[in-house]
Parts: structure tokens; sequence; C-alpha cells
């Protein structure tokens, strides 16, 4: 993998950068060195016909996917890029059990009580490490970075780092209801552990009675006020969408990924939706990055647009040129006869 | 709610449902001591009092504890987390066997019966933990399985150890409970059953906590859709794994208590049929309904510890026919089968199901305007 080089200046607007991104199942190639910027405070779309390779490209983006090759920059950190050095993470698990090891049987010699302690640090290091593996913990992966391996971060690191997503084909927690969705968006923003709720700590009954407060906000906030208490399946279509939307933005992210957030809706609903997001950029100056179908969504909104055809970037720029590009209407209608 | 909004018109029943409400700790507290204290009085009634004495009777409520205690921890695991585990009793052997090696003359080691409770629950989270992890990418099936094999290997670990754990002999005359100075005795089944409930209601209002937390909700995030949960910032790993380290340690408990009470552990006592027992308790009960799979465990060990043997004498004393021939306990599993596809045929959210998974069950496509009533909060 080669690593990006960061060359912008300091203090720079740019949210999210794509850098040579590339996806291959196989021998398909689904996105192919697809760069895509993101400046704060913009919205910006992807779009292409079905089968582009959007939801793969989006799905690389969230962490969710490892790219075959290229990087994903987020607030100037590289989040996302092929394993480096992964090899490497096995033998970090071991090393330090086989030092206490060694040690613990030298001290064996000496007196056996000792030596057969220094052994069972041993083990217990070995087990802490395989556990620190497997929870990734935050100290874990700066250890990681120290010793040159580089890992994606996971979906749910991503979330922390200020990406909130929603999903194509609405994935809400059916049997939960309204409220409880969005406190699970919280999730990152609480902060009470097992320990707080088995003791009912007065900061964890205040965090939860705060946190549905915030809740009952965030469902307003996306026109759901009075549904805290339907059960997500229990709500209309539209509303789930909006609900999916609350949850993401109950992460509090800086970046939302929509992927096409009004389809299947009907045009009032799509209205609704599209004013939705141009106030939440207006009112909390968020960003996001868009797959859309409707086109009547995507050149309303967009501030520039990307357009992928079969994994490749076929074309950028602001609604208007795109409209006019001539590789675009061709990937959409076909080429003209000659 | 309007009730809530204006308490003058509360009818009494109305204001002690709000007031059970908002200090659930206490309200449970208080219903196990009220449950503790009738359950004795109510087996001197005639029907109950002619099948066996009462001291009897409340040994066997300690035992239907051990079984209760077991169905909570997995409720924790299958019904909150929605992790299919089918060898819990793996648990249940060993904080079984750490009671029998921390208080018996086999060890010669003598730690007292109530720190042993805290230290069986501690170190069968720490197994859990470590039996969870390899389990992590599996789910449905595939996980089934697994916890499967481990349910069997445990028992199978304790019973060719044998120079540590006397293999098929099991290790006996391990020491009772004492309490300042008071020893449980064989003859006096009380302490035992006071433990128990003590035990029973602790646990009780730690589970709700949880239920009721953040983590609570992250189980049932993961339970409903696990990429969606981490994409909404869950760990879905230390999420999965603390549901294992709960439900264990909970599972570590009952056997501390069983194992005192028995004072006797032997790996023939922890095999499918502990497990799969425990998880018929919480289906039948209601999965993800904490009371409800408590009063499911204390049912079906009833039925299972009383009411077949009573079936028995009830119809060889009216001379039936062909059913006073029967033995009734010897059927048991076949019952149980019964049982359980009646059960899934006709009310499969279980006998006391919490009302999200009655409805999960019972809703169909035409049901979209039959919403649940607003709880009071929501609507505030």
């Amino acid at each position: 993998m080669t690593t990006v080089a960061v060359d912008r200046p300091p203090g720079s607007n740019l949210l999210l950068r794509a850098h040579k991104v590339t996806k291959a199942f196989g021998g398909l190639v689904a996105v192919k060195e697809v760069d895509l910027e993101i400046p704060r405070g913009s919205i910006i779309s992807l779009i292409g016909p079905n089968g582009a390779g959007k939801t793969t490209f989006f799905n690389v983006i969230a962490g969710i996917l490892d790219p075959t090759s290229g990087a994903v920059e987020f607030d100037g950190q590289q989040v996302v890029a092929r394993p480096v050095r992964a090899w490497l993470e096995p033998i970090t698990w071991v090393v330090p059990a086989v030092i206490v090891g060694v040690l613990g049987v030298l001290a064996y010699q000496a007196s056996a009580v000792a030596g057969a302690l220094i052994v069972l640090l041993a083990i217990l290091s070995l087990i802490v490490m395989l556990l620190a593996a497997i929870v990734r913990p935050a100290w874990y992966r700066r250890f990681l970075l120290r010793v040159g391996v580089f890992k994606s971060a996971r979906p749910n690191e991503m979330v922390r780092a200020g990406i909130g997503r929603t999903f194509q084909n609405i994935r809400l927690f059916a049997n939960m209801t309204a409220l409880e969705n969005v406190q699970v968006g919280m999730h990152l923003k609480m902060t009470a552990n097992a320990a707080d709720a088995l003791l009912s700590t007065r900061r964890a009954r205040a965090e939860e009675k705060e946190s549905v407060t915030r809740a009952l906000n965030f469902l307003e906030l996306v026109g759901l006020k009075g549904r805290g208490s339907f059960m997500a399946k229990n709500l209309p279509y539209g509303d789930q969408r909006r609900l999916e939307v609350a949850r993401a933005l109950a992460s509090e992210p800086a970046l939302v990924l929509l992927d096409e957030p009004t389809a299947g809706m009907n045009p009032k609903e799509t209205r609704e939706m599209t004013e939705l997001i141009s106030r939440l950029r207006h009112d909390l100056g968020l960003s996001f990055l868009l797959i859309e179908h409707d086109m009547k969504v995507v050149m309303g909104i967009s501030d520039r647009i990307t357009v992928l055809d079969h994994g490749e970037r076929i074309a950028e720029g602001t609604p208007e040129e795109v409209r006019r590009n001539p590789r675009v209407i061709e990937a959409y209608l076909g080429k003209p006869p000659e | 709610m309007t009730a809530v909004s204006n308490p003058r018109v509360q009818s009494p029943w109305a204001r002690l449902r709000s007031g059970a409400r908002n200090h659930r700790s206490i309200t449970i507290l208080l219903g196990w001591v009220l449950v503790a204290s009738v359950l004795p009085v109510l087996v001197l009634i005639p029907p109950l009092s002619t099948f066996q004495p009462q001291s009897l009777w409340i040994d066997g409520f300690s035992n239907a504890g051990v079984f209760i205690l077991l169905a909570m921890g997995l409720n924790v695991v299958v019904g909150l987390a929605g992790l299919l585990d089918l060898g819990y009793a793996a648990f249940f052997a060993i904080g079984s066997y750490v009671y029998a090696f921390g208080d018996s003359p086999f060890t010669n080691v003598q730690i007292p019966f109530w720190p042993m409770l805290l230290v069986g629950a501690i170190i069968a989270a720490t197994l859990g933990l470590l039996l969870g992890a390899p389990t992590l990418r599996l789910r449905g099936d595939y996980l089934a399985i697994v916890t499967l094999g481990f349910g069997e290997i445990v028992p199978a670990v304790f019973l060719n150890a044998s120079s540590l754990t006397k293999g098929t002999n099991g290790i006996g005359g391990i020491y009772k409970p004492e309490l300042f100075g008071f020893k449980f005795t064989l003859e006096n089944p009380v302490p035992y059953y006071i433990t128990m409930v003590a035990i029973l209601a602790v646990t009780m209002v730690l589970l709700y906590r949880l239920q009721g937390s953040r983590l609570g909700r992250a189980w049932m995030a993961v339970r409903e859709d696990e990429l969606a949960a981490a994409s909404s910032g869950i760990n879905t790993i230390t999420t999965k794994l603390l549901a294992f380290a709960l439900g264990a340690s909970t599972a570590g408990l009952a056997g501390v208590f069983a194992t005192s009470k028995l004072t006797f552990v032997g790996p023939g006592q922890f095999g499918f049929q502990v497990s799969f027992t425990v998880l018929a308790m919480v289906v039948l009960g209601g999965m993800g309904n904490i009371w409800g799979v408590a009063t499911g465990a204390f049912v079906i060990y009833t039925i299972q510890a009383v009411v077949l043997k009573e079936l028995n004498q009830f119809f060889q004393a009216l001379h039936v026919p062909i059913l006073q021939s029967i033995d009734f306990v010897q059927y048991q599993y076949l019952l149980y089968g019964i049982a359980l596809v009646a059960m899934m045929l006709l009310r499969p959210e279980g006998l006391f199901p919490s009302s999200r998974r009655r409805q999960e069950l019972h809703a169909t496509s035409d049901d979209v305007a039959d919403v649940p009533p607003p709880t009071e909060a929501l609507d505030a």
C-alpha cells in the first residue's frame, strides 16, 4: 500500500478526502481509483446508473469494506486504507508473553514460586493482548500505529471519528421504539458503563434522563414529534427514513452519509426530506454525502456531484456542469445512434 | 398519561403503579419479600399440603431458585443480546466446581460461602469472556453449534481431569454455608430458602437496571441489527462479550449456591439437559422479559419436580385404566417436547412475554395502525 502524502495547507477546509479508492471483489473491480473531496459544510452527491459502484464506495468510506488500494482521510487523519504490516500484529500479541515467560523460566531456577507466578503473568499478558486485539480499545490502536501497523477503522470507530450514516434499505432497530432508536444513536455521547448501570448512580440516572430529552429534540428536528413511543417497524415508510436520519444525527457527526434518502418516497415526502437536509446543513453546519437517484433532489441541493459508471469516476462538478456533460448523458441514456 | 399530569384525580391503584415505576428497585425487592413470605403459607393449603410436607416444599423452592437464576442469566444472552447459547450449563458447572475447590475437605481450602459467591461469579464471568471471544464472528445456527460444543467440553474437562476433580466420582463433603456462627443444615431448608430469595431479588434488581441502561439498549440493538448497531457507534464486540460475561456470572452464582446445598459436585450434573431445560424456561417464560422468565422457570421446575409425581399418584388412586400404569416422571422430556411444540404453535412469545416481543410475533402487515399507547414520558 502506498501511504498517501498529505499535501494540503494547514487549516484546510477539507473534511473528507478519498484518494484513488479501488475495491475489487475477486476479478470484479467494483470501484476503480475514485477520488472524492468533501469540503466542510457542503452537500456532495454521488450518482450513477445501477451497479456503478456507488454503494461499494460508500461502504469503503463507512469502514465496512477495506479498500483494495487507495485511502480515505477524515479530518486530516487517514481512517481507511489497505492494511499495512498486518502480519506484525499477531507477533505483538505473543512477544510480551514470550519475554515474561523466559524471565519466568530464569526465575524458576532461583525460586519455584516466583517462577510459577511470572509464568502465570505471561499467560495473563497473552490473554490481555488477545482480548485487546478483539475489543480494540483506543490505547491498543495507538500502540499499533506506533509499531507501524495500520488497520482501517471499524464502523463504530468511524462514528467516533464523526461520520454518521443511513442505509439504502432501511435498517432500523425494528422492535425498539423510535425514541430508543435515537438513544442508541447517542451511544457514544453517553458515558455510563455497566458498573454505573448496576449501581444506578446519580450520574447514570441524570444522563439517562437527559438522553431522553435530547432524543426527543432529535425526533422533533426531523419532524417526528410525538412519535417517540412508536415501535420503529410500525412507523410509515417516510417516517422510518426520517428516523434513520435522526439516529445518524444523534451521534453528532460532522459528516452524514445518506444512501438514497428519498428512495420510495412520494413527492411530498421527498420535498420534506430535501428541505430537512438543507436545513440541517444550514443550522448545524453538517456536511452530507448523498447517493441519490432522484435527479430533482440531486440537482436541487448538491454543491457538487460526482458521477460513477462501471466503478470509474466519469464526471465531477457543479450540477450545471454535470447536467451538460456528454459522458454523463451517455452513461444514463446510451450512445446516440451514429 | 393523564394520570401523571394531574395527580389529584389518580386512583390508588394508578398511584401505586406510577410509584412502582418510579421506584423499580424497591418494588422488586418488596415483591420478592411478598412472594417469599406467601409461598410457604400457600403450600399449607389442602391440595398442595397433601403433596409433600412444608419443609420439602421449601427445599424445592430453593432448588427452583437455582433454575430461576440460571434462566434470568441466560435471558441476558438469548433474550436481550439475541445470542443463542446452547452450552449455558458450562458456566453453571464452572461456578459449582469453583465452590467445590474453594470450600471443601478435598482441596483442604476453606473460604466461606459468602465471598465464594462473588468469586464464583467473577471466575465464571472471566471464562464467559474467554469462551465468548472465539464465537464473536458467528451468529445464529453457527453460534448455537459452537456454544453446544463448549457446553460439552467443560463437563468433559471436569470428568477427565480426574487428579484434580476425582473424575466421575465427583467431589463430596463440600462445606455448607455459615453465617455469624449459624450453621446451615440439611434438616432445616429455611436458611437456604432465605439466602436464595435474597440472591434472586438482588440479581433481578441488577438485571432490570442493566436492561434499562445504555448497555441494555446496546444489547437490544445488536440483537435487532448488528451492522446498524455498529454504524450507530456501538462496539458490537464488547457488547456481545459483556452479555456472555454477565450471563455466565449469574450461572456461576447459581452453581455456587447449588453446590453448597447439595454438598456434592460431579460432572454428570451438567449435561445438555440442563442447558436445554434452562433454554426452554427462557423461551416458555417469555424471552426478554425478566420477571416472565423467572416465573416460567419456577412453573416449569415445579411441574417437573412435583406435579408429574403427583400426577402418577392421582391416576393410580383413581384407577384410571391406561394412565395409572404410566410413569409421568419418566416421560418428562416427552412432555417437555409436547409443551414446547404446543407453545411455539399457540403462543410463540412465551407465557409472560415482554410487550415488545408480543408485538413482534403477533403483528401482521395490517397491524401498522395498531400501535401501542404512548407511554407517559414521551407525551409529556
